[in-house]
């Protein structure tokens, strides 16, 4: 009976190791780029490793490991997402558009047009090119980090993972009312922090 | 004057992120057609949001290759996590399964 443990244990380091391995950087950059937090990204792989040894005969070698693995990750990511997302209703942070006002005018003819100093100008990149920067990586994950939590993850599971509106209302209970307002606020504010941060001081 | 009761660009950046989920009813998206058509800024607003969107998407193809897109694994971490996988009671499972 030791022996059988001792055999047992053995094997169970062996997988671990070679998940970690073979598959720890794809599944901890996966849950990173979603969650923006290194401690919380770990949490979540550690938690797909657990859950993908003791689910490990489910596995149908149908699909590649990794594909099986990341399927795992998404549901512990999504879960999180769901368990962060209690209110239905937008709360005052999240409500909050007036941090937007002074992109525009605020009276005048011209009240409600682009103010001089936010209207866009032409971004000459293109998205290709401009991921070869880390500097420009690093921008992204921080402008949706300033966003509130929700509001992040809104975009995140509409524009990373391609979940439509109302699957996404049904992931953080929200309406869908507040789906627009929230997707509105993310791309307002990302492509006005990318532009600020990226845009226009490299003047590429 | 037609412009005072035309929306602003103000309110087009909210029809613009909506056309970008096709949510737009025809009588919007005329108001947004006739609007692009004389403002170039929400034209670029428009394009930059997709500018977004693709990045996105790029970030999402070179993630799945294991191309540097976002942070790796420290090795810290990756040795944190060995170890937790270590100590899990799990065994059993593994008596009754030897696949891979």
């Amino acid at each position: 009976m030791e022996q059988l443990e001792t055999i047992t244990n053995k094997e169970t380091v062996f997988d671990a190791a070679v998940w970690v391995d073979a598959h720890g950087d794809f599944l901890y950059s996966f849950a990173f780029s979603r969650v923006r937090d290194q401690w919380l990204a770990e949490d979540l792989v550690q938690d797909t490793l657990l859950a993908a040894m003791q689910a490990k005969n489910a596995f149908e070698s149908k699909s590649s490991e990794r594909t099986w693995l990341c399927g795992i990750l998404k549901h512990k990511i999504i879960d999180h997402f769901r368990k962060s997302s209690r209110e239905v209703e937008l709360t005052d942070e999240e409500a909050d558009m007036t941090s937007y006002d002074y992109l525009f005018r605020e009276e005048g003819v011209w009240k409600g047009h682009w103010s001089a100093e936010a209207r866009p100008a032409e971004w000459n990149d293109n998205p290709e090119k401009v991921l070869e920067h880390a500097e420009f990586r690093g921008i992204l994950t921080h402008c949706l980090g300033e966003l509130p939590e929700r509001v992040a993850n809104c975009f995140t599971l509409r524009e990373m993972d391609g979940f439509d509106a109302a699957e996404i209302c049904g992931i953080l209970g929200i309406s869908s009312n507040n789906f627009w307002v929230m997707m509105h606020r993310a791309r307002l504010h990302l492509r006005r922090c990318i532009d600020f941060n990226w845009f226009r001081k490299t003047e590429k | 004057m037609v412009w005072r009761v035309l929306p602003g660009c103000r309110d087009i950046t909210a029809l613009v992120s909506r056309s970008m989920e096709n949510d737009l009813s025809w009588r919007e998206k005329l108001v947004l057609k006739t609007h692009l058509y004389t403002c170039i800024a929400c034209r670029r607003y428009l394009s930059q949001l997709k500018f977004m969107s693709e990045v996105i998407a790029k970030r999402e193809e070179k993630l799945e290759k294991g191309e540097t897109a976002a942070p790796r694994l420290s090795a810290d971490a990756a040795e944190r996590l060995k170890n937790a996988l270590k100590s899990s009671k799990t065994l059993i499972v593994f008596v009754l399964v030897s696949c891979f």
